[in-house]
């Protein structure tokens, strides 16, 4: 009976499961994730959602929709590579809060990374190519 | 971080119209504020408000309107959830700080997906660890669905059987009502046109010739062509306005082809039997019959008949060929104008408005003014709506269906759903004891009880899932055996059709609910404390109500049986009454109507002594009525001659049989003799004697049967010697009572009836052929043995009888599956000691009956209630029987006994398990 017992309250650790902190993956960045982190690093402490939607909106001539920017903010955040708090309301927002972003120091070294990688990738292309494509 | 506003704060201010560019979608905006996943209100809100004002500025307000409300469907519940927990954080995690109310304890929304798959997983762990228990909920509930998806098939198709006529509120069929409150529908023709030319409601009408037009069909050239027996259940004669009045498509000729004399329009399945695959229309058809050789013309080919149709003809011939007095061939009684004779039913359609009780009262006035004596008689305008299933179940009038029946069907998938329900409750409030510490742990760690009864009715909806996509493949599986059983088209998509499906779907979540609910609420009711601390007991009330249930269960069970036993008894006793005649080895051909030309009588004078001459024909006769059959017809106004008031409203069979008609049928005579040869050579109208049955001679009011030979006997203008009296036998099914019939003694072509020997049949219905078509050549040889004719009547009790015994069968199956499991779980729990008494040296029986004694109480308890409704409901069922069994005590006795047996092989394959295990093994689980 009592080994039954302790079965279920081992069980139950199932739905804890965001009681525990949030488990790390693999620190993994994926494009749109680079963008936004990348954005974020840009607006510095005016990065809260709209304000990063509305930039990437402009600046990429890409049209990118304000849910998938949350969620990928949720995830950075679940990610580590950002941390958030609350403040800033203003008129237009209603008087509501703004969530703002900054980037994390594992944020900030997943970008120098992701930075090192890509320049190491365009300093492999032969010099030549480089100037046919007039880059 | 508390909310600055709450969700309209924001725009109160704003009041401009109410599609103001300056605002996003309202009913958006309502989704977000009661929607967002916690933690999330603020910046949501505030975010998309600012997206809003900068989609206005880029791409105007209509797309700014679609993107917000696209992004508010794609940010609430359950759509999204936060994936991280609100920040900054307390200490401890499970203290919100966005609920308004710091510091107090929150739980996990229930719907959480965490919290989800929670569930999911305990609630298969569950079902996989009590195989037992899960199997038989799950193979009840789905037997049970099962049994009621295909009733409401059945009923639905019922209901819907008429329905589908456009002229459906403006159809009535006239009924004619006698004193009894007995209604037909067979009136005399002339009836339908007189009243249509008195009452302008009437707008139209249509006859059928019912049944007197069956005969000989012969297609093409009538000498050469081929020949079919058609039947009155296959043809018949209607008016030209039958197409309008009815929606039945016409696929190929006239539009009106009922319009001219000697036209017929036949169905697209009769057409391709007749012609193949040619064209019908335009062909010609040769009717042979009592009206003599008529050749008709084929103008239109309609759609079969749906099954949902209560008129169901291959060929339509044109009634209007009957109104030309020389096409009826002597038979004046057939005139389309008279209105003594009723063998024809009639439609009428009223004009639009009409109130057809307001009409039936003018009717009725009309009538008695112009047949007084037919004062008893009313004429009643029958709604087609229910002509099969009549409005309720106190509305005398005579219907094609049965709608007691199909109330009891449905009473009867209701209470088996009820048994596979009461087995869910039973076996999980049973078990609530492996529950019971599930409970407590949840509630320590801070799960309220709502949270509880969702988990445990989530478990339940899923358990019902699986019942009903199995009981949904046993529907579809079975389909195909039960429409042949029952002899319907029926299928599952009949259901939406009939709108039955919300009742369905009401009974089957109300029973979901309610049963799903108690274990729900029971099992979720624990005290933490007592549950962990192992001093938990089986509530009482919980016991009672499993008592209860079983003892429910098994009533019912045991009342089916014993319906069902009694209906097996009384179809056996029908079937082998003592019927008044001997209808072994007897054959019966059907008479030539085929070139009846001026050498026929010779012919059949012939083909009778060739007959009587074969060594293996023992007996011969003919008659134009036979018993299974009806008779030749029904009249009134048969009396003595010095009749009392009403006697000559009083109703008599009339069947006109031979002289060799009593013994070849193996009846008696009560008193006097038989009728002669000469008497039957006469014509009828000049007969003089007749023969009557014990049932006609008291009610023409003679003492006996001695004092009725050589008396008088008034019809009409004329007189008749009775000759002798015939012992009452059971010229129709045993069902109906015996009728008062009178023999009018005449030679007949119609059927002809040998006595064979029992031996070699092949052989013998050979030479008979080759007989018969010697000499009618161009006749189909048809013939029939007269008991297998006779039995045909008892197809709609056999029919019951089948669906009773399968109902009852599923209803005990169903019931012992949870007796089964309950035995096997009493079992589980008293293990131990079982084990310790055992050990002490209980011997086996003794333990059986440790373990039985209490179930047997209950069924014992369940044949005290079963038995008198069984009772009640037989004594009902059988009232409707002229003849029937009388209702024995052992009848009940033995379903009951039967109910115990049943039950007590159930439960000894687990006591019996549990007592032969050995001790040391018992004792030492835990």
């Amino acid at each position: 009976m009592a080994d039954y017992l302790y079965d279920k309250v081992y069980t139950n650790t199932d739905c804890t499961d965001e009681l525990v902190p949030a488990t790390m993956k693999r620190p993994y960045l994926g494009e749109l994730e680079e963008i936004v982190l990348l954005t974020v690093a840009t607006l510095q402490e005016l990065a809260y959602c709209a304000a990063i939607t509305q930039t990437i909106d402009q600046q990429m001539a890409r049209s990118v929709s304000f849910p998938t920017v949350h969620t990928t903010l949720q995830r950075l955040e679940e990610k580590g590579f950002v941390s958030s708090q609350m403040g800033g309301a203003t008129h237009e927002r209603g008087g509501r809060q703004k969530r703002l972003f900054t980037v994390t120091a594992v944020g900030q070294r997943a970008l120098i990374e992701c930075r090192q990688v890509r320049s190491q990738l365009w300093e492999q292309i032969p010099t030549q190519v480089l100037q046919v494509w007039g880059a | 971080m508390g909310r600055l506003s709450n969700g309209k704060g924001g725009f109160s201010k704003s009041s401009g119209p109410r599609h103001s560019p300056r605002r996003p979608p309202r009913w958006a905006d309502w989704l977000l504020s009661q929607f967002s996943p916690p933690g999330l209100e603020d910046e949501l809100q505030g975010d998309l408000l600012e997206m809003y004002a900068y989609w206005v500025n880029t791409v105007g307000v209509p797309r700014a309107r679609w993107r917000y409300a696209l992004a508010v469907l794609r940010l609430i519940r359950p759509f999204s959830w936060p994936r991280t927990h609100p920040r900054p954080t307390q200490s401890h995690p499970n203290y919100t700080s966005h609920s308004g109310v710091p510091g107090k304890l929150r739980t996990t929304f229930f719907l959480h997906p965490a919290m989800l798959r929670n569930y999911l997983t305990l609630a298969f762990r569950n079902l996989f660890k009590n195989k037992i228990s899960s199997g038989i909920n799950i193979t009840g509930l789905a037997l049970g669905i099962a049994t009621f998806l295909f009733i409401l098939e059945y009923i639905s198709f019922e209901r819907s059987i008429n329905q589908f006529h456009r002229n459906l509120p403006t159809l009535y069929r006239v009924l004619i009502q006698d004193r009894s409150r007995f209604s037909t529908d067979l009136i005399p023709p002339g009836l339908a046109p007189l009243l249509k030319q008195q009452f302008g409601e009437i707008a139209s009408y249509c006859r059928t010739s019912g049944g007197i037009i069956h005969g000989i069909v012969t297609t093409g050239d009538p000498k050469n062509g081929k020949s079919f027996r058609e039947g009155d259940q296959v043809m018949t004669m209607v008016d030209r306005s039958f197409f309008e009045l009815f929606s039945f498509p016409i696929l190929a000729g006239s539009k009106q082809p009922l319009d001219q004399p000697f036209t017929v329009a036949i169905s697209e399945s009769y057409a391709k039997k007749y012609f193949g695959n040619q064209s019908p229309v335009g062909q010609l058809l040769t009717l042979n019959n009592q009206f003599g050789k008529g050749v008709y013309k084929v103008t239109a080919m309609y759609q079969d008949f749906p099954a949902q149709s209560d008129i169901q003809y291959h060929l339509l011939f044109s009634l209007r060929t009957l109104s030309i007095e020389a096409n009826l061939n002597g038979n004046g009684w057939a005139k389309l104008d008279n209105l003594d004779n009723n063998f024809s039913t009639a439609f009428v359609q009223l004009a639009p408005k009409a109130d057809h009780h307001a009409l039936e009262a003018k009717i009725e006035a009309y009538k008695n003014q112009l047949k007084p004596e037919a004062a008893d008689a009313r004429i009643q305008l029958q709604p087609l709506r229910y002509v099969h299933l009549a409005a309720s179940l106190s509305d005398p009038s005579t219907t094609t269906g049965n709608l007691k029946f199909i109330y009891v069907l449905g009473s009867l998938a209701l209470l088996i759903l009820a048994i596979a329900w009461f087995n869910y409750i039973n076996l999980s409030t049973a078990s609530s004891l492996k529950r019971a510490k599930e409970v407590g742990v949840r509630k320590v760690i801070g799960a309220g009880r709502s949270q509880l009864i969702h988990q445990f009715f989530g478990e339940y909806l899923l358990l019902n899932g699986l019942s009903i996509v199995l009981a949904l493949f046993v529907v579809i599986g079975c389909q195909h055996f039960f429409n042949q059983l029952i002899g319907k088209p029926l299928s599952l998509s009949i259901i939406p059709k009939s709108g039955l499906w919300g009742f369905g779907l009401l009974a089957l979540s109300i029973g979901s609910v309610a049963s799903g609910g108690y274990v729900a609420f029971s099992l979720s009711g624990f005290q933490p404390i007592q549950t962990l601390k192992g001093v938990f007991a089986r509530t009482g009330r919980g016991l009672w109500v499993r008592r209860a249930l079983v003892v429910f269960q098994f009533s019912i069970s045991i009342a089916l049986i014993a319906a069902t036993v009694v209906f097996y008894r009384q179809l056996h006793y029908m079937q082998h009454k003592e019927l008044g005649m001997n209808l072994a080895q007897l054959l019966v051909i059907r008479g030539p109507e085929v070139n009846r030309d001026s050498s026929f009588s010779q012919r059949t004078t012939a083909f009778q002594q060739q007959l009587q001459q074969l060594s293996f024909v023992e007996q011969f006769c003919t008659s134009s009525s036979i018993p299974g059959q009806w008779y030749n017809f029904k009249a009134a106004g048969i009396t003595r001659p010095n009749p009392k008031p009403n006697d000559d409203k009083k109703s008599y069979a009339i069947a006109s049989v031979d002289h060799r008609f009593v013994p070849t049928y193996g009846m008696t005579m009560k008193e006097g003799r038989n009728i002669t040869a000469a008497m039957c050579t006469k014509s009828w109208n000049q007969v003089s004697q007749l023969m009557l049955n014990e049932t006609a001679v008291q009610q023409l009011g003679f003492s006996s049967a001695k004092e009725a030979v050589g008396q008088r006997v008034q019809w009409g203008t004329q007189r008749y010697e009775v000759t002798g009296v015939v012992k009452d036998y059971h010229h129709q099914s045993v069902q109906q009572a015996i009728d008062p019939i009178i023999f009018i003694p005449q030679l007949s072509d119609y059927y002809s009836t040998v006595r064979l020997t029992s031996d070699r049949m092949g052989d013998k219905l050979k030479q008979l052929e080759a007989l018969y078509q010697h000499q009618f050549p161009g006749n189909p040889f048809d013939f029939f043995f007269v008991d297998e004719n006779y039995n045909r009547q008892y197809e709609t009790e056999q029919k019951v009888r089948t669906l009773f015994s399968i109902a009852s069968g599923l209803a005990i199956l169903i019931a012992c599956l949870g007796l089964f499991g309950l035995a096997a779980f009493t079992v589980e729990q008293r293990t131990k000691e079982i084990g310790i008494r055992k050990v002490l040296g209980a011997s086996m029986p003794s333990l059986l009956g440790l373990i039985s004694t209490d179930f047997i109480k209950l069924v014992l308890l369940a044949i005290v209630i079963g038995t008198p409704m069984a009772w009640y409901a037989a004594s009902r069922w059988l009232a409707d029987f002229a003849y029937k069994i009388e209702l024995s005590w052992w009848i009940f006795a033995g379903s009951g006994l039967l109910a115990v047996a049943i039950a007590l092989v159930t439960i000894s394959l687990q006591s019996l398990k549990a007592a032969w295990v050995n001790p040391v093994k018992a004792l030492r689980t835990d």
